[in-house]
């Protein structure tokens, strides 16, 4: 569905480059997580991926056309949620009136499914909302505007704690085979359930690019006391409850994944990306290179 | 891929002014006081002392709505060229650039309601708050006790004497072809300024009018000194012996600046990022 094929791109000539001959691709049906620490360019991915910024080099395609050419006929399929927006100061039967024309697969029954979802009222003004209902206003049409990519910058920053469940819900109801959502976020915790493939960018490259059942089939993902056996662990942090641990994972048995840790784990053991890439087992991570991390 | 959509068109015009209509409105109302406070102080002494009823009591009443007048199409003009530097208003933000530039339209389609919105209804709007502020001052008047005559009628007169001088730019209308070569060059000269305004919203992210405002200034400035400094006959416009034909030169230079701004402005609209530089779309 989204092809980046080898990109160039950095803010200015005399800055750092944020993309160097990267290229990635996204399926359809699949709702991705990008995560990354600060400045490795996540949101200005996004960017990318919806035409608002052009590589300096190579192209991003979205069905096979670039788009940078900003045509309406990839635009009216393709929705941005950013992290700041601006709505106007209108009511929301208004808003979707003056838009919904320029999204020919709106639905109102998700529309006002979404709104009931999020404790939303149908007759809301937008001039009127905290920062957190307008996000799951704004969220809301776009989950309703019917687009096959939907790109999320932080969805769930200015969210109160039910409002982040419930986010998570709306999500998986909207969710389509033809549908793919691009979720960019530092908020690991709010949306780990929900991802079922991540993408991790460090430095401008790929650290990881692999479905959550691949990783959930190869690693576990453990909370283990102090004192307890750590032969099979590939990485471990201290934890309130003594050690969170990554483990092989021979048996295939599911633990909910922890992306936390295993973003931690990926900058401090790079071999293990190449477990989880290629699948083939424990045996392919060199002990030494496994790097525990004392430090934390 | 269609180019160009009318009815997509409409719609991205549709959605700009009612979703902006509280700002739109306040800036009538801006307007509409601008003009009313002009009117007031042109006004209020002649009406509450009145002026004479004889011929020379007249004059001063008709040379006193003559001022108004052209004072009011002055402060059109400038209204005209702050509109132009409001064509891309809604992109000094960076959530207005993500809003405007992810609206599936063309590029072509998002220029031209831009287009109608800051030349076409900015003036429109213009004549609604003057005509608004002279009827309520012909209201608020007489209940203060004096009373002076609408600002109207000579308004509209003087708009439609320049419009009749500017009508000699169609052949058959013109008494000359010299004539009709001069209006022609004060048409395209107007149109030029306001062109360069269209680009300058294009070019500067923030205070557009300003700015463009200040660098227009600074060119001339600078074009004053070279013209000054280098002789006359150098210079090949000034050395064509036949007024019509340095016109006719003119006017095609003119021109081709007009449309030159018009296709720059488009292009840097079409090149717009997200993030850019802080003050330049480039």
């Amino acid at each position: 569905m989204i092809t980046i094929d080898h990109i160039d791109f950095k803010y200015g000539r005399r800055r750092p480059a944020v993309f160097e001959d990267f290229s990635l691709r996204i399926g359809s049906g699949r709702i991705c997580g990008l995560l990354g620490r600060n400045g490795t360019g996540k949101s200005t991915l996004l960017y990318l991926l919806s035409g608002l910024l052009f590589p300096q080099r190579g192209a991003v395609c979205f069905r096979g056309e670039d788009v940078a050419r900003r045509r309406p006929e990839e635009l009216r399929d393709i929705f941005l949620v950013p992290e700041e927006f601006s709505l106007p100061g209108v009511t929301l039967s208004r808003y979707v009136a003056l838009n919904r024309p320029f999204y020919p697969r709106f639905s109102d029954e998700l529309l006002a499914s979404c709104l009931r979802d999020f404790d939303l009222a149908s007759d809301l003004h937008l001039g009127q909302l905290s920062m957190g209902q307008k996000k799951k206003a704004f969220m809301s049409f776009a989950l309703a505007a019917g687009t096959s990519l939907l790109l999320m910058d932080e969805p769930t920053n200015g969210l109160d704690i039910p409002s982040k469940s419930q986010f998570r819900r709306v999500v998986a109801n909207c969710m389509t085979e033809e549908r793919t959502i691009v979720v960019s976020t530092h908020q690991v915790r709010d949306v780990e359930a929900l991802l079922d493939h991540v993408v991790m960018l460090e430095g401008s490259h790929i650290l990881l690019d692999s479905p959550t059942a691949a990783i959930c089939r190869c690693l576990s993902f453990e909370e283990r006391p102090v004192g307890a056996p750590l032969d099979d662990v590939l990485y471990e942090q201290p934890s309130l409850a003594g050690r969170s641990v990554i483990a092989r994972n021979p048996q295939g048995r599911e633990t909910p994944l922890n992306l936390e840790l295993l973003f931690n784990a990926l900058l401090s053991a790079p071999a293990l990306r190449a477990f989880i890439g290629g699948g083939r087992g424990a045996d392919n991570v060199e002990p030494e290179n496994t790097n525990r991390n004392e430090n934390i | 891929m269609k180019t160009f959509d009318y009815r997509r068109c409409a719609l991205v015009l549709k959605r700009d002014i009612l979703g902006n209509g509280k700002k739109y409105l306040r800036g009538l109302g801006g307007v509409f006081l601008a003009c009313f406070i002009v009117e007031a102080l042109f006004f209020y002494a002649p009406s509450r002392f009145g002026v004479s009823d004889d011929f020379e009591g007249e004059q001063e009443m008709l040379h006193l709505l003559s001022r108004v007048a052209g004072c009011s199409v002055m402060m059109l003009s400038l209204f005209i060229l702050v509109g132009a530097g409001q064509l891309f208003d809604l992109l000094k933000t960076k959530e207005g650039r993500i809003a405007f530039l992810t609206l599936p339209a063309t590029r072509a389609e998002k220029y031209v309601a831009r287009w109608v919105v800051s030349v076409v209804l900015w003036p429109a709007a213009f004549l609604v708050a003057f005509v608004a502020a002279d009827l309520l001052r012909m209201l608020v008047f007489p209940l203060l006790g004096h009373a002076f005559p609408s600002a109207i009628p000579r308004f509209f007169s003087k708009l439609a004497e320049i419009g009749s001088e500017l009508s000699d730019i169609v052949p058959w209308l013109a008494p000359s072809f010299e004539q009709m070569a001069e209006r022609w060059l004060v048409l395209l000269l107007c149109l030029s300024w306001h062109a360069v305004y269209l680009l300058g919203s294009s070019f500067f992210r923030k205070q557009a009018f300003l700015l463009t405002s200040l660098t227009g200034i600074l060119l001339l400035t600078l074009a004053g000194f070279v013209l000054a400094a280098v002789p006359p006959a150098h210079l090949p416009l000034v050395s064509v012996s036949s007024s019509v034909a340095a016109f006719c030169v003119a006017d095609v230079i003119l021109f081709c600046f007009v449309v030159f701004c018009y296709w720059l402005s488009f292009r840097l609209f079409s090149r717009v990022q997200v993030i850019g530089n802080k003050w330049f779309n480039v």
